[in-house]
């Protein structure tokens, strides 16, 4: 800097670097939760004993007379159950299937984050009985982990994956600028050289033994 | 001196691990969109002959497929982690060896000693999957838990480099505003789409 303050130039990095700075903090920040529940949620698969895999009781949501036509098992069953959520209440996506034994059953599943709704219909009994499962952390965690794709309806569903691509373009973003931060660091290069070093030829090394 | 220790510890542990957050940044984007890149996954792609020999081996008669499988890759060089099925009429055995950049799968027939090496050509898509995937302790072979140890520290650093970032931002009087805005919008979203989705 010289008696009549920053060049141009100056300026210019100057402005960029407080650009950088802030849109690496901002952008953690607003990310924060995902990438945590990243970390956090990784612990499930990389230690899978750590967890207990029982499934969760279900509550009894309801266990009512349906008597309605029984659908080809082998055919469309969505507009039945469409149907049936629909007069349950119940909305949002699902998967349905059906079991053919003596009997036709179908069974709806409604999964959300949070809970795991099993709704089915009997072809004898004629009875729509919908049980739910509370909350269960470890499935919380692997949802959280796993949830990606557009391939379900609804504005919110498909807001997930979009902000999931959203937070790896940042992430990539966080390491360009924490480089070039580090790199302005002068002091700091040497070290950060060796850990940036290092880590690197361990990565390579390990795909290479793998 | 307690503040520039968080510092140098965001700093030099994001060095250290940045190779890993850019492949699981980059895994993850080709896991979100699966779709686009179906003719690269790992079924469909082609085996490409490499090698092929006559391997003259006896096996008892309670010999698990994952025993000689591991017998066949301590011959051939090619230790590492594996998964080994037989054909029900109990005659071929397949070992597909999981190698990170080029998976190999080895065909061996039990009553004719002939076995056959086959390599997947390097595509960019199933790679970065298989890479994401690889966890987990419990293998036989340094490689695997020495990964698995890897993504532990990886879990570890994202928790520190959290609450070195809140610990940095909290410094920062002058982002403390806009920055509580920012993190709270973020948690706001996070919650609501957790509660309705």
């Amino acid at each position: 800097m010289n008696a009549t303050g920053p060049t141009i130039g100056q300026k210019r990095r100057i402005g960029f670097e407080k650009i950088n700075r802030r849109t690496h903090l901002y952008s953690g920040l607003f990310f924060l939760p995902w990438f945590l529940f990243y970390g956090l949620s990784a612990v499930v698969f990389n230690h899978p004993g750590w967890f207990d895999s029982a499934e969760v009781n279900r509550k009894l949501l309801f266990d009512r007379s349906y008597p309605v036509e029984c659908p080809n098992p082998v055919g469309d069953l969505r507009p039945f159950a469409e149907r049936a959520l629909r007069d349950s209440g119940l909305d949002g996506q699902f998967v349905v299937r059906s079991q053919d034994f003596d009997t036709v059953t179908i069974v709806i599943i409604q999964d959300r984050f949070l809970s795991n709704t099993m709704i089915t219909w009997n072809s004898a009994s004629r009875r729509l009985t919908a049980a739910r499962s509370g909350l269960d952390w470890r499935k919380l965690l692997i949802k959280i982990h796993t949830r990606s794709g557009f391939e379900m309806p609804g504005f919110l569903r498909n807001l997930w994956p979009v902000i999931v691509d959203v937070i790896q373009v940042a992430m990539i973003m966080w390491i360009a600028s924490g480089l070039y931060m580090w790199w302005h660091l002068k002091r700091y290069r040497s070290w950060g050289l060796a850990a940036l070093g290092c880590g690197s030829a361990l990565f390579v090394a390990f795909l290479l033994k793998l | 001196m307690f503040s520039k220790f968080i510092r140098q510890t965001h700093m030099y542990l994001a060095l250290l691990l940045a190779p890993w957050i850019l492949l699981y940044a980059l895994s993850t984007l080709v896991m979100n969109h699966r779709e686009a890149f179906r003719l690269n996954f790992a079924t469909r792609l082609p085996w490409d002959r490499e090698s092929e020999q006559v391997l003259p081996m006896q096996f008892s008669a309670g010999a698990t497929p994952e025993f000689m499988g591991e017998q066949i890759l301590q011959i051939l060089h090619l230790d590492g982690n594996f998964r080994a099925t037989l054909s029900e009429d109990k005659t071929t055995l397949t070992v597909f060896r999981s190698e990170a950049i080029s998976p190999r799968r080895i065909t061996y027939s039990i009553t004719n000693g002939h076995l056959l090496v086959e390599r997947q050509p390097f595509v960019t898509q199933p790679f970065l999957e298989r890479m994401h995937r690889r966890r987990g302790y419990g293998g036989s072979f340094v490689a695997d838990n020495g990964w698995a140890v890897s993504v532990d520290a990886v879990i570890v650093a994202i928790s520190l480099w959290v609450l070195s970032g809140l610990w940095m931002w909290w410094e920062l009087k002058i982002t403390r505003l806009t920055g509580g805005v920012v993190a709270f919008s973020g948690v706001a979203l996070f919650v609501t789409l957790i509660l309705t989705s």
